[in-house]
C-alpha cells in the first residue's frame, strides 16, 4: 500500500444526510480540512433524496424550511463532498476505506464523524417476499429520486409519521391508497402526541398530513397490521387484522384489500456496521431501534475522535440529526483549535438548548416507533426470513430448539444471514425468534457481527488498478 | 398496469433497453429498477429455491433487486438505466 494512495484529512464525515450535511458545513466554516464522503450523487441523504440531473427538471424536490439553509451551505463545499463513495472498511489507525469511481480511496483521518442513517425495519410475514412488497422509504425513493410510483392500487401499514407522509406522496404520485394501517392506537399516538404541543411546527407538519388524507378520504385504520400478503408471482391483496399493543393479533374480523402494492414501514434499524467495526462499544436499545454505539455528551464514540450522530446513533428525526451534526462538528473544531473556547462553548450550549427542546418529539417517536415484539407471531414456519439464502423461520426456530442461543449459532447452523445483504434483513427478525423461543434477551443474542467489508464490493472496487500487474488490468 | 411514471411530460432524453429480447423505453436518469418497474415489469430475479423476488428496500441494501444487465448481476435499485442495455429476468 502506497503512502501516495492515502488522503490525510483532519476530518471524514461520512453520510450526506442532515446529520453529515451538518457535521460538515460547521466544521468546513471553521476551516478544518475535511471530506464528506457518501454513496449518493447529491447530498441529502434517504430523506432529502434528490433526482439525478436528468430527471429533475422543473419538479426538484423540495427541501423543508428547516433544512434549506444547511442545504445551502452543503453547495458550498465544493470538492470536499465526495459523492458516489461507499465507505467499507474502518481500520484501528483510522483509515477509512472506500470504493469510488476511481476504484479503492483510503482517507486517514485525525476525526471521524459517522452519520450513516438508517433503514426500513424489515417485518417478514407471509408473502413479504413477493414482488410489490416495498419498504416505505424504498418507495419513498423512487417517487423522489425517480419520479415512479411503486404501484397504481396500495396498501401503507406501518408505524409512525413516516406512513402518512408517504400516503401523502403516493396520492400527490397519482396513486389511489387502499387503506394507511398504523400498528399503533389513536389513544396512544394522542397520548405522546400531547407533549408536541410545545413543538408547534413538527405537530403543524404531522397533523397537515393527517387532513389531507383525511380530506381526500383515505381508509385509515388504528391498532392493526398487515398479517398477510397475497399473490402467486406478485402481490395481488392483502390481508389486516388488529393488534395489541405489542404487535400480537387479537380478537376481531380480518379485512382483505385487493391491491398491486404494499409499503410497509415499522419503525427504522440504525446502520452501525462502521462504528461496529471500528471496535465502538455498541449498547442496546430497543425504543432508539436496537444497537447503537454508546456516546458521550459530545457525542463522542467509546473511540476517541470517532463520533456518531444522526440516526445511526438511535433513531430521532432529521430535525435532531441537523443539531447533533452541528454539535459533532463544533467539537471537532474546537479539539484542533479552529474555534476560541469561549465561543465554541457558546455555540454548544445553544445546540444541546434545542436538543433539549425535542425531547417531547423523541418521546413521541419511541412510542410509535416502540418494538412489537408480538410481530413475531405472524412467522409460520413457512415464512421466508432470510431473503438472500431462503432461510425459514421453521428452519430458524428448529435450530433454537435444538439448543441456538445466539444469532452467530443460529447462522453457523442455517446460513442466515450470510447473504449479500450482510445480515441487514434478517437481523431483527431472528433476533425476535431468539427472545420468543429461547428466553434469550437481546444482549445474549448478541449484536449483529460486522466485518470489513461491510458492503459487498466486487474485487475490481477492492483493488487500486494501480497496484495491480498490467497483466491483471 | 400502464406506466407508473409520474408526469407525463418526460424530463429525461428517452433511452431504450432490451429486456428479455424486447424493446422497453427508459429515460435517461431512471434506475434500471425504475425503468422496469415502469413498465410493469416488478418480477426482477429468482431466488435460489426459485421464488419470485422484485425491488425491496429500493435504497441498495437488500439485494433483492439483483438483475442481469450486459451480463453483470447488479442492483437494479442503484444503476443507471443506459441506452442499449440488454437485461434479462426470469418471466412471471
Amino acid at each position: 500500500m502506497t503512502d501516495r494512495a492515502v488522503e490525510r484529512v483532519e476530518l471524514a464525515v461520512v453520510g450526506a444526510g442532515p446529520g453529515g450535511m451538518a457535521a460538515a458545513t460547521t466544521a468546513a466554516e471553521l476551516g478544518v480540512r475535511l471530506v464528506l464522503l457518501d454513496e449518493s450523487a447529491a447530498v441529502g441523504g434517504q430523506i432529502f433524496r434528490q433526482p439525478p440531473p436528468a430527471l429533475a427538471g422543473r419538479h426538484g424536490t423540495s427541501v423543508p424550511a428547516y433544512a434549506s439553509e444547511t442545504f445551502g451551505r452543503a453547495g458550498r463545499l465544493g470538492d470536499t463532498h465526495r459523492p458516489g463513495r461507499t465507505v467499507w472498511g474502518f481500520t484501528d489507525d483510522n483509515l477509512l476505506l472506500a470504493s469510488g469511481p476511481q476504484g479503492v480511496e483510503r482517507y486517514r483521518a485525525d476525526h471521524v464523524i459517522l452519520a450513516t442513517g438508517a433503514y426500513d425495519r424489515p417485518v417478514p410475514m407471509p408473502g413479504w417476499t413477493l414482488p410489490g412488497v416495498f419498504t416505505a422509504g424504498g418507495a419513498q425513493t423512487l417517487m423522489k429520486a425517480q419520479r415512479v410510483r411503486p404501484g397504481n392500487r396500495v396498501l401503507v401499514a406501518g408505524a409512525g409519521p413516516l406512513i402518512l407522509v408517504l400516503a401523502s406522496q403516493l396520492l400527490d404520485a397519482g396513486a389511489e391508497v387502499a387503506a394507511v394501517v398504523d400498528i399503533s392506537s389513536a389513544r396512544e399516538r394522542l397520548r405522546a402526541g400531547l407533549g408536541l404541543a410545545r413543538l408547534w411546527p413538527v405537530a403543524q407538519e404531522g397533523l397537515g398530513y393527517l387532513f389531507k388524507l383525511r380530506r381526500r378520504r383515505v381508509s385509515m385504520l388504528d391498532g392493526a397490521s398487515v398479517v398477510r400478503i397475497l399473490g402467486e408471482s406478485r402481490v395481488t391483496g392483502v390481508v389486516v387484522a388488529p393488534v395489541d399493543a405489542t404487535g400480537r393479533r387479537r380478537a376481531g374480523s380480518e379485512r382483505r384489500f385487493d391491491v398491486d402494492t404494499v409499503c410497509l414501514g415499522y419503525g427504522f434499524v440504525p446502520s452501525i456496521e462502521l462504528a461496529a467495526v471500528r471496535g465502538c462499544a455498541l449498547e442496546h436499545a430497543p425504543l432508539r431501534g436496537g444497537w447503537i454505539p454508546r456516546r458521550s455528551d459530545a457525542l463522542e464514540t467509546t473511540v476517541r475522535n470517532v463520533f456518531a450522530v444522526g440516526d445511526c446513533a438511535g433513531i430521532s428525526g432529521a430535525r435532531v440529526d441537523l443539531e447533533e451534526g452541528r454539535l459533532a462538528g463544533l467539537e471537532v473544531a474546537r479539539r484542533l483549535g479552529r474555534i476560541a473556547p469561549s465561543d465554541a462553548a457558546r455555540r454548544i450550549d445553544a445546540v444541546r438548548t434545542r436538543l433539549r427542546a425535542f425531547a417531547p418529539l423523541r418521546r413521541y417517536l419511541e412510542t410509535v416507533y416502540q418494538p412489537r415484539p408480538g410481530l413475531v407471531e405472524l412467522l409460520d414456519d413457512s415464512v421466508t426470513v432470510c431473503r438472500c439464502e431462503d432461510v425459514t423461520a421453521g428452519a430458524i426456530t428448529d435450530e433454537i430448539g435444538r439448543g441456538a442461543r445466539s444469532l452467530q449459532e443460529v447462522k453457523s447452523a442455517t446460513r442466515v444471514g450470510m447473504g449479500y445483504c450482510q445480515a441487514r434483513m434478517c437481523t431483527p427478525a431472528v433476533t425476535a425468534l431468539l427472545l420468543r423461543h429461547a428466553g434469550a434477551d437481546a444482549e445474549v443474542a448478541g449484536a449483529p457481527s460486522a466485518r470489513p467489508p461491510v458492503r459487498p464490493c466486487t474485487i475490481d472496487q477492492l483493488c487500486d488498478p494501480a497496484e495491480q500487474p498490467e497483466v491483471a488490468r | 398496469m400502464g406506466s407508473l411514471r409520474v408526469f407525463r411530460e418526460a424530463t429525461g432524453a428517452p433511452i431504450a433497453l432490451t429486456v428479455n429480447g424486447e424493446r422497453v423505453e427508459a429515460f435517461e436518469g431512471e434506475t434500471v429498477g425504475a425503468a422496469l418497474l415502469a413498465g410493469g415489469r416488478t418480477v426482477l430475479r429468482a431466488s435460489r429455491l426459485g421464488s419470485r423476488r422484485g425491488m425491496y428496500c429500493g435504497i441498495g441494501l437488500c439485494y433483492e433487486c439483483l438483475v442481469n444487465v450486459d451480463g453483470v448481476s447488479v442492483r437494479a435499485c442503484m444503476t443507471p438505466a443506459r441506452a442499449g442495455a440488454v437485461i434479462d429476468v426470469p418471466r412471471d
